[in-house]
């Protein structure tokens, strides 16, 4: 299914039930709180100063993407799974503004997988990025991933992970890049005949579009839901 | 001619260059030997005008210009490329975008892909590499015999008129050192460039016979000569040339 022809439902109220749904968010408010059961695939474009709470029901999965590349404030997303689920959080933010992430994973219940993938194009000022996962006690075999990588040009990308972890069977990873943009790369681009802005250009863009690779599905349609 | 003249250059308040000087005849195939850390691979870079390295005195002419007065990008325009022993992989930038960046940019005109393509493709083959090096991300995940392949992709569809060689020959196992040299000596049959091979040792030569040699230490040429210098080297080493002992071996 193809971001055109997916399905839109448009949020007013505070609060969304899903259960095997596969559609594009627009939200109209500036809390969210984000019931799943099922499996479920969800884009959202541009959150904004949006609080999203998900709560993962016993044996859900949540796909989530979100692009934010034109309102970039200070979005805080807190999600709590119970047993047994799935969330593959994956954002791709471009900044020209300061702004200011938070995501929170609450780990309440066992067997329970999380992965949180970031890709951060600061273009200018600050862009602070808070991620706190959360085990309690009781809790086992979960694993959490923390992916960030980002790349800046102009601004500026400051990444703080927080671990709480009160159980001894877990398996935590927080793996984070930020780095300027390669002058190595550059010079070998402009060693091939291409200008400055274009080398620049080109290594922007490849970032970004190594991190949509993922979104692929989404936006054109995987073969499933031809 | 590309001609180098009192070339002084340093990074980090080290003189890598020390007042070299070199005349490269046009359309012949150069080479330049000496040991580890004596400038070599610094020349390639300083020609293409890396910003690590800083020129403190000295020329680099070729056809009526000056390069060390020019920028990278127009140093590659003007015809001269660079095949590195170890080139960046670069994620998200594929061949074929890099390349027809480069091509339209400096044509100031569109490319047109059908030939673009095909040209590809015919190298692709010539180099015995997979169609889908095309549209692969720049030398990443590839082996560094493909990376030395990758790199003569570029050279094809570029066509440059000098070319600066760094040691490619490093890591090759020897049916891949012979498909590269055999692809670079189809290419000076074809459009007669420059060429100027940076090596340690004779293995490349042997397959591509160079007109000139140069022995160079601590940033100096210390003996000039014909392919005989090369077998020389080979035989008895690098220990032989010092700068006031050996001004030309001929």
């Amino acid at each position: 299914m193809g971001l055109e022809i997916m399905n839109k439902i448009i949020v007013a109220n505070e609060s969304l039930a899903i259960n095997n749904t596969e559609a594009l968010l627009e939200i109209n408010s500036d809390i969210l709180n984000l019931h799943c059961t099922g499996n479920n695939t969800i884009l959202i474009k541009e959150m904004g100063n949006l609080t999203l709470n998900i709560i993962l029901e016993d044996d859900s999965i949540l796909n989530l993407y979100c692009l934010n590349y034109q309102k970039n404030d200070n979005h805080q997303v807190t999600i709590k799974q119970k047993n047994n689920t799935v969330i593959n959080y994956h954002e791709i933010v471009i900044n020209k503004t300061k702004c200011n992430l938070t995501i929170k994973n609450e780990l309440m219940g066992s067997n329970n997988k999380s992965v949180l993938f970031l890709r951060v194009l600061s273009l200018a000022q600050e862009i602070n990025i808070n991620v706190l996962a959360e085990a309690e006690k009781n809790t086992q075999d979960n694993l959490i991933v923390e992916d960030i990588k980002g790349i800046t040009d102009g601004g500026k990308i400051v990444v703080e992970p927080h671990l709480e972890i009160w159980t001894h069977d877990i398996l935590a990873n927080h793996l984070v890049t930020i780095s300027n943009v390669n002058p190595a790369d550059i010079f070998y681009l402009m060693a091939k005949g291409l200008s400055f802005k274009s080398a620049k250009t080109l290594l922007l863009k490849g970032f970004l579009l190594n991190a949509l690779d993922d979104y692929k599905n989404i936006l054109i349609g995987g073969e499933d839901n031809e | 001619m590309f001609q180098i003249k009192n070339l002084t250059v340093k990074i980090a308040d080290k003189i890598i260059l020390n007042n070299l000087n070199l005349n490269l005849e046009e359309g012949k195939i150069h080479a330049l030997m000496g040991q580890n850390g004596t400038g070599k691979s610094t020349l390639c870079r300083v020609i293409m005008h890396d910003p690590d390295y800083e020129i403190i005195k000295g020329e680099i002419n070729y056809q009526d210009k000056d390069l060390t007065k020019m920028a990278t990008t127009d140093i590659a325009r003007a015809g001269i490329f660079m095949l590195s022993q170890s080139p960046v992989a670069i994620e998200g930038v594929t061949n074929a975008e890099m390349l027809r960046t480069v091509l339209s940019e400096k044509s100031r005109e569109p490319v047109n892909i059908f030939q673009f393509n095909k040209k590809m493709e015919t190298i692709c083959d010539h180099l015995d590499l997979p169609h889908d090096f095309i549209h692969r991300n720049i030398n990443l995940g590839m082996s560094g015999g493909e990376r030395k392949k990758n790199e003569l992709l570029h050279l094809w569809m570029l066509e440059p008129q000098v070319i600066l060689i760094d040691e490619i020959d490093s890591g090759l196992d020897v049916d891949a050192l012979r498909i590269v040299a055999d692809s670079l000596k189809e290419y000076y049959r074809k459009f007669k460039p420059t060429i100027l091979i940076i090596t340690h040792h004779n293995k490349l030569l042997e397959l591509i016979k160079p007109d000139r040699v140069y022995v160079m230490k601590d940033g100096q040429i210390v003996a000039t000569g014909d392919y005989a210098l090369a077998e020389k080297i080979e035989n008895e080493g690098f220990k032989a040339f010092t700068i006031n002992g050996l001004g030309n071996n001929e």
